[in-house]
């Protein structure tokens, strides 16, 4: 048997980029010494989603509130990778054709076949746990920029989400800083990133 | 992953900026691989 220790490539928001990879760094050499294998994966393998407390963050109970069930299955993990686009119809046109490569990026990278100690028999069991949530899945053909405005500002009005934040398609894109981002890999681990 | 996903806006986006028409492929044949890579 051998032994794992598990932890999220996550840092805080106030360590600098140069000091959360060198602790990166730091966290892997002393496992290695320890001998611990590395590995990485999208769901916990054992823990029970009941029994996890939230992050007190205003964000995640209002979506839990939203959501109910399938907010509060959510004991996964998954990349992602944020690319930025320059114009919004450029992105449009981008994303729904990076669409069709979904599936490609998930077969390389899934990696959650367990979930609550099952043996799920699937490669990944992250995205069907992921796209059960109204925001998550396989995103919209849209048509252009407007038609996505047209939605978010739907979406929000009916109050199914409260911000664009809340859209976690396999490909998405979000007005901002940051116009566009994919994150359909589930935990994988070569080295440092996870995807489904 | 963040390379290859990286790599891919950009090839996509010198397609757009080209004028090469972007091709898409039908969304229940994406439905469907996705299910089996999930698999």
């Amino acid at each position: 048997m051998k032994y794992g220790l598990f932890m999220m490539p996550s840092h805080p928001p106030e360590r600098k980029i140069y000091d959360s990879h060198q602790w990166d760094l730091d966290y892997l050499q002393l496992c290695d010494e320890l001998g611990y294998e590395l590995a990485c994966v999208g769901t916990h393998p054992f823990s029970r989603w009941a029994e996890q407390d939230i992050t007190q963050k205003e964000r995640y109970h209002l979506l839990v509130n939203r959501c109910q069930w399938p907010a509060r299955r959510l004991m996964i993990f998954g990349l992602h990778v944020h690319v930025g686009i320059a114009s919004g119809e450029k992105a449009i046109a981008t994303f729904n054709s990076l669409s069709t490569y979904i599936p490609h990026l998930l077969a390389l990278s899934a990696s959650s076949p367990y979930f609550e100690g099952e043996e799920t028999g699937l490669a990944s069991c992250r995205v069907k746990i992921f796209e059960s949530l109204p925001t998550a899945g396989l995103p919209y053909r849209l048509l252009n920029w407007a038609e996505f405005q047209r939605l978010m500002i739907t979406l929000v009005n009916a109050r199914a989400i409260e911000s664009v934040r809340e859209i976690w398609w396999a490909c998405a894109r979000t007005p901002s800083s940051a116009p566009s981002r994919s994150g359909s890999a589930t935990g994988c681990r070569r080295s440092t990133t996870s995807l489904p | 992953m963040t390379a290859m996903i990286q790599a891919l806006v950009v090839w996509l986006g010198d397609q757009y900026d080209e004028g090469i028409y972007l091709p898409l492929q039908r969304y229940w044949i994406v439905r469907e691989n996705k299910w089996r890579a999930a698999r």
